[in-house]
């Protein structure tokens, strides 16, 4: 079963630093482990915002519009996802990593 | 503009769409009536007080996972808001079809049994307005 979490951006001109020992600054897109009260207070006082993410219908129920077996592209906060997915209706749809980062990474290491 | 016969509204909890479910929906929209009368006055004098915004929902229940039970268990013991929409007709947003949206919505009543034998599992969900919610909202896109 996928958990609920998310990917951000940082709004504001100011450093962002995540547990996992991230640093983020104005514009830049991180994802991280926060609690739904954590993401909210961020959301809520324009630190970040959360960018769409991919999800596919697995109940039986049309969810955002859309049909059981199909895919969407939704914001949904941490507190959302979490109730839909412990309800059986979505899962996480893991996007793979683009080529043009493997590539850059890959020039790097040669 | 027609008069409609209600058929086939639309019924979005947390964005799930449990219109084929739903047997019967309600919404309210109020203001709390505040008496400010005063010596002279002729007659009660009223104005509006806060506002109670609220969605009540009549379903046929279903256990199945994914479903309405599965759906709407977990709101009960949640204080995260959701929002709650419904359509006239389940068809796009319209100005001839506009929803009544609780943006932000909490589940305070969840009778998830209530029939006696021989009838229909139908069971009924009421949501209001979460801290922090606007109420109810009519978007016609």
């Amino acid at each position: 079963m996928s958990e609920a979490k998310n990917t951000y951006r940082v709004l504001l001109p100011l450093q962002v630093d995540t547990r996992e020992g991230g640093s983020f600054k104005q514009g830049d897109e991180f994802e991280t482990a926060f609690t739904a009260e954590e993401e909210a207070a961020n959301i809520a006082n324009g630190l970040l915002e959360v960018l769409p993410s991919r999800w596919k219908v697995i109940g039986a129920q049309r969810v955002a519009e859309t049909d059981p077996g199909d895919e969407f592209e939704a914001v949904l906060t941490l507190g959302q996802q979490q109730l839909l997915i412990d309800g059986g209706h979505i899962e996480r749809v893991e996007t793979p990593e683009p080529a043009a980062k493997a590539r850059s990474r890959k020039k790097k290491e040669e | 503009m027609a008069i409609i016969v209600f058929t086939n509204a639309l019924t979005l909890v947390n964005a799930v769409d449990l219109s084929n479910h739903c047997s019967k929906v309600t919404t309210t929209d109020e203001r709390a009536e505040v008496d400010v009368s005063a010596m002279g006055s002729g007659f009660v004098q009223v104005t509006k007080g806060l506002g109670n915004a609220q969605i009540d929902l009549e379903l046929l229940q279903d256990f199945a996972g994914g479903s309405v039970h599965a759906t709407l268990s977990p709101l009960i013991s949640s204080t995260t808001p959701i929002a709650v929409e419904v359509r006239p007709v389940n068809a796009a947003r319209s100005a001839t079809n506009p929803a009544c949206l609780l943006g932000s919505a909490l589940l305070f009543s969840y009778a998830g049994l209530d029939s006696q034998v021989g009838d229909a599992a139908k069971i009924t969900a009421t949501f209001k307005n979460a801290p922090g919610g606007s109420g109810m909202t009519y978007p016609t896109s």
